[in-house]
């Protein structure tokens, strides 16, 4: 018995049906503590070599960390991994709600998916019992309404993630959905589920978790929830969620438009958090034990349809809203349903259509190609584009592979306008005046992602220095001053230790980075679960080496790995911003290769981006990992 | 006249030269505009003014005994 | 004294299970909790909260008459209890909780921590 912990890792090969379970080892507790360190460790030991992302030998690893379905605020964090079929190195995705807590009460830390079922199929577990059970009357359903039907047969307590006919389709930027609305979107895992024939996994757990002093864990945790309630953000932050900050976003010039072309939307007022409030929302709907729900619950009617729908959040507001040029919630609300129910990631769909929009006004695709007429703000045109992306239906075929595969594949120079790095799409912020922010997105490892890091507060208080004077001496202009790119490293491995430092502890980080709860909390809390005194510098070592060790995996499984996948789009360091707020910025390729080279630096690694073996034995890798530097 | 400020810790996390909490005298009234250029603070990275517990923007003229919360930006989801 | 739910304000956090599990159990276990939350989704999109009114019908139901009224409160007598589960089947808002771990039924004793630590305020207790 691990204090904290439910003790034990469920593995299930779904080609034979065999469960195992496994003892969760102590080393691997204090060594990787949970969530993404586990999936980390795990991918790099157990992957086979060259593992056909779509494959049966791929592994899905669904785990939890020691602070999940704790007596705290916000721990009901699961993490997934998998090797990804949208960049074929590290992929991992990170979903709300209730399932990691159903999980661990059931008594499973990790659960370990390997092997292709001989037909669709889901898996059961309630507590002891684990089942692989048929889904055909399931299978190419939409997520909703398979979790409603899953709640009306097995009962409310059963948690449930589910793909959605993208994720059988196998495209590569399918995501799963869980509690009506929420997604481990990312990186395409449900495209590896769907290859397993996989459709869903419905949990329910009665069991008590061990905790290391109950006593005072009860009266921490009550003083913790306390706590945040007097935070001043605490009433004020929760009405909007993440989508409170659209506007400053637009302000700041940083809001992606048209695939990314410009960065200020003049309808984003029609189209943020205020708008949500006013016009769409039901509930303030959150999850396991959170104190600020972020979910906005609505119902959105729009000429191309109705329907109730999760969000949208920030980033569907950016990707799908500003990036789309949607220009009223409904319509954005309507459009985000569409990604839900389909099983599609919102951010990665939305940067496909921004691209095949842009391709189709620039004549590279006409509608004989795509099947129709297709433009910007047209929401038929989107919803007709999610489908056959979804469907994998003419066009939409190759749309399913992303927009890296995409471009490559169309050509026309079509790659200088597919937003993405390592093969994964770039979300909410347009950085060509963000250093901090671009160099973040460049050195994500799972690909361009804002969760590891996130920094555009940096960024902007070094780019508003003349503004800053202007407003000073009265005057009205609102244009940006470049900001310097130099010295962004520090700032930016600083926040891609502290974000991932919550998928590994199994908790949400909206309390700590957007409410102002302090981390002195943490520590406590991890203490009093587990019996272990681990300051936050030491579990932040710990987040610092799983970095080295994501970056070691993506080496090994993406052939010829390195600085040249670490690069933006070249949209991003050949063409200035053509207006708002940041007119004329953008970051030259120059500047792009002193901050890898700055970064490089900083982290240990080659001029070529790879981990030296001095830095693979310092943060005690060098049993796992063999470095592979040039 | 005496006013407090408050930073927010995100704000905290990019001004790491200013503390956290601080008391500031002025011979006149001042806007909350005025008091972020008197601490160098962009105002393109406060999001939110709280002054006395209620939302105020930047063009807000301080009183005495003010208590100002600056909140900087939080990164979306 | 009774437990008033507001379900508009419900966000489905489920902290009072927690927090029921632990009063009365010293478990980190919301199976364990005298109310139960449910989601009505995708329509109407809210959640509803089934808590305990104190009607009575689980004691009126007891063949052995464990379920006393102590204080306003129905309460169930450990000892007395044979695990029929009657109660749980009659309870009108099947907020007479069994568990697998357990002999006896769980039920609300009104002690209002749930009350006390809801998010949202959208548990109360009132006179």
């Amino acid at each position: 018995m691990i204090n904290g912990y439910a003790g034990t890792i469920l593995r299930v090969d779904l080609s034979n049906g065999v469960v195992t379970k496994q003892a969760l080892p102590e080393d691997l507790v204090n060594d990787y503590v949970g969530g993404r360190g586990f999936i980390a460790k795990m991918l790099y030991e157990e992957l086979p070599p060259d593992t056909d992302p779509l494959g049966e030998e791929n592994m899905v690893i669904i785990a939890t960390g020691p602070m999940s379905a704790h007596f705290l605020p916000a721990s009901g964090k699961t993490h997934f991994g998998s090797k990804s079929p949208a960049t074929g190195g590290y992929g991992d995705s990170n979903v709300g709600g209730h399932f990691g807590p159903a999980l661990k009460y059931a008594g499973y830390d990790v659960l370990i998916l390997t092997g292709k079922a001989q037909q669709p199929s889901y898996l059961f577990i309630e507590d002891e019992t684990v089942e692989i059970r048929p889904a055909d009357q399931f299978w190419g359903q939409g997520t909703n309404t398979v979790e409603k039907m899953f709640k009306e047969e097995l009962g409310e307590d059963f948690q449930i993630i589910t793909i959605g006919p993208a994720g059988e389709k196998l495209v590569k930027f399918a995501c799963i959905g869980h509690d009506f609305g929420r997604q481990a979107g990312r990186t395409g895992i449900a495209a590896v589920f769907g290859s397993k024939n996989l459709k869903a996994v419905a949990v329910k757990g009665t069991g008590s978790i061990p905790v290391f002093d109950i006593e005072a864990l009860y009266k921490k945790g009550k003083q913790a929830f306390e706590h945040v309630f007097n935070k001043p953000g605490f009433k004020g932050w929760v009405p909007e969620g993440t989508a409170g900050i659209t506007n400053w976003v637009n302000m700041v010039g940083a809001f992606p438009t048209r695939n990314f072309q410009t960065s200020y939307a003049d309808f984003h007022e029609q189209i943020n958090g205020k708008a949500i409030v006013e016009k769409i929302k039901i509930t303030d709907k959150g999850c396991f034990f959170c104190p600020t729900p972020c979910g906005k619950y609505g119902k959105a009617k729009t000429t191309s349809g109705s329907a109730f729908v999760e969000g949208p959040e920030f980033e569907s507001i950016a990707l799908l809203g500003g990036n789309l040029m949607l220009t009223s919630i409904e319509e954005v609300a309507y459009a985000n349903y569409v990604c839900d129910e389909l099983g599609l990631d919102s951010i990665s769909a939305g940067v496909v259509v921004s691209w095949v929009l842009e391709c189709y006004e620039k004549g590279i695709i006409n509608a004989t190609n795509i099947g129709r007429e297709v433009k910007f703000g047209d929401l038929d045109s989107i919803v007709y584009l999610l489908n056959i992306i979804a469907k994998r239906e003419g066009m939409g075929d190759l749309l399913a592979e992303g927009v890296k595969i995409s471009s490559e594949k169309l050509g026309h120079d079509t790659e200088r306008f597919a937003i993405q790095v390592k093969g994964l799409e770039w979300t909410g912020y347009e950085c060509r005046n963000a250093p901090g922010m671009m160099l973040s997105y460049m050195t994500s490892d799972i690909g361009a992602h804002h969760a590891r890091s996130w920094v555009l507060g940096h960024d902007i208080a070094g780019a508003g220095k003349s503004v800053h004077d202007l407003i000073a001496g009265g005057g009205e202009t609102k244009k940006l001053s470049k900001a310097e790119v130099r010295g962004k490293s520090k700032v930016v491995m600083d926040s891609q230790h502290l974000r991932p430092l919550f998928d590994v502890l199994g908790i949400c980080r909206l309390q700590f980075m957007e409410i102002g709860f302090e981390v002195e909390h943490y520590e406590e809390l991890f203490y009093l679960i587990t019996g272990k005194q681990r300051s936050w510098q030491e579990l932040l070592q710990v987040s610092e080496k799983i970095w080295h060790l994501t970056r070691c995996i993506n080496v090994r499984e993406v052939k010829g790995y390195g600085r040249n996948y670490d690069y933006p789009p070249r949209r991003f360091y050949e063409e200035p911003i053509p207006d708002g707020p940041n007119e004329g910025n953008y970051i030259t390729k120059e500047e792009i290769d002193l901050m890898l080279d700055e970064y490089y630096e900083a982290r240990g690694w080659d001029k070529n981006g790879i981990p030296k073996q001095e830095t693979i034995d310092r943060f005690g890798l060098s049993s796992l990992v063999q470095s592979r530097e040039s | 006249m005496q006013v407090t400020i408050k930073l927010s810790g995100n704000l905290a996390c990019i001004h790491t030269s200013l503390p956290m909490e601080m008391v500031m005298e002025f011979t006149v009234p001042v806007t909350i505009g005025q008091l972020l250029i008197e601490l160098a603070i962009s105002p393109l990275i406060i999001t939110t003014v709280v002054v006395n517990n209620q939302l105020k923007d930047q063009d807000f003229l301080l009183t005495e005994d003010s208590e100002v919360l600056l909140i900087g930006p939080m990164a979306g989801g | 004294m009774k437990l008033i739910a507001k379900d508009e304000y419900c966000s489905g956090c489920r902290v009072c299970q927690g927090v029921c599990a632990l009063e009365n159990f010293r478990e980190m276990n919301p199976s364990k909790a005298a109310l139960s939350i449910e989601g009505l989704f995708p329509s109407p999109g809210k959640y509803r909260i089934n808590v305990c009114n104190q009607c009575g019908q689980c004691a009126e139901s007891c063949p052995v008459g464990a379920i006393h009224l102590v204080n306003g409160v129905y309460l169930i007598s450990k000892e007395e209890c044979t695990g029929c589960m009657l109660c749980v089947d009659v309870c009108p808002l099947q907020v007479m909780i069994s568990h697998n771990s357990m002999v006896t039924p769980i039920k609300c004793t009104l002690c209002g921590e749930c009350a006390k630590l809801c998010p949202r305020e959208a548990l109360v207790l009132e006179n």
